[in-house]
């Protein structure tokens, strides 16, 4: 089914702690995690920071934001209208990160309508 | 000895149909306070063209206020901006709602599967691949026959 896959997912890549997909508002549809994830990361006052970030980043006339990547522990990518979010260890590979964007498009099609339904 | 020339020509502002960074963007504010010399029924329509006018003034006033508004990065607004807790619950609710419906809908039989070439249809071709490889790759031996290491010449 379609957690499976997610969870396949969430498994190919050494290092990753969570997944979270959020609209723009930090407002979770998905998240999946392991007991390592830092739990104040999950939270919604961590997630929506990047939604509204990228909004006022987009002001100083660079275009809309695309990626965040936040080098403590944390990684980060942004697809409008959704936003998902990798975290991970400082080791883990970030192009390998990227890459699970594109794996995860048909997901992201869907979901896209579940957002755009609302 | 140096010379500063800025290259403004002398221009006849009300000539200028163009609008440029010069241009008055609201009419002049000194036509809209006319004395009322007007009586009659006339004055009735001029009220209601100068009420109008006002009111495109203000309206061009409030555009240039949102357009500035957002466009200023104002860092001390962004907490007001959050999602209130109760908003926050419902919208996670309704879209935990609208995820049940969207992937077990009657409609949907689709499965998530990882990118493989064209005709491999089950990723089990590939785990049973692999694991075949991973057995073979233990069972190499290497047989000791003869030395590596030969003395060429060395009487």
């Amino acid at each position: 089914m379609f957690y499976g896959r997610y969870i396949i997912l969430f498994y190919s890549v050494d290092g990753l702690l969570a997944i979270v997909i959020t609209d723009r508002d930090g407002v979770p549809l998905l998240k999946v995690s392991t007991d390592q994830a830092p739990e104040l990361a999950l939270r919604h006052n961590f997630l929506c920071t990047f939604g509204t970030a990228a909004e006022q980043a987009s002001k100083i006339g660079l275009k809309q934001t695309r990626k965040f990547i936040c080098m403590y522990q944390n990684y980060q990518i942004d697809k409008s209208p959704l936003v998902l979010t990798f975290i991970a260890t400082v080791k883990t590979n970030t192009g390998l990160l990227l890459n699970l964007e594109s794996d995860m498009k048909d997901i992201f099609k869907d979901l896209s309508t579940v957002i755009t339904n609302s | 000895m140096g010379c500063c020339f800025s290259n403004e020509e002398e221009k006849d502002p009300y000539a200028n149909a163009e609008p440029d960074e010069n241009t008055r963007l609201l009419s002049d504010p000194v036509s809209n306070s006319v004395p009322r010399t007007v009586v009659g029924d006339n004055y009735s329509s001029s009220q209601t063209h100068q009420n109008q006018q006002r009111g495109d003034e203000q309206s061009a006033l409030a555009k240039i206020l949102h357009k500035t508004a957002r466009n200023v990065i104002d860092v001390a607004t962004i907490d007001a901006q959050t999602v209130e807790q109760h908003e926050y619950h419902d919208r996670a609710r309704q879209y935990s709602n609208r995820l049940t419906m969207v992937f077990s809908g009657p409609g949907r039989s689709k499965n998530y599967r990882p990118s493989l070439p064209n005709g491999v249809s089950a990723p089990q071709i590939i785990t049973t691949a692999a694991e075949k490889a991973s057995k073979a790759y233990k069972e190499v031996k290497v047989h000791h026959k003869e030395d590596l290491v030969v003395p060429f010449g060395v009487p």
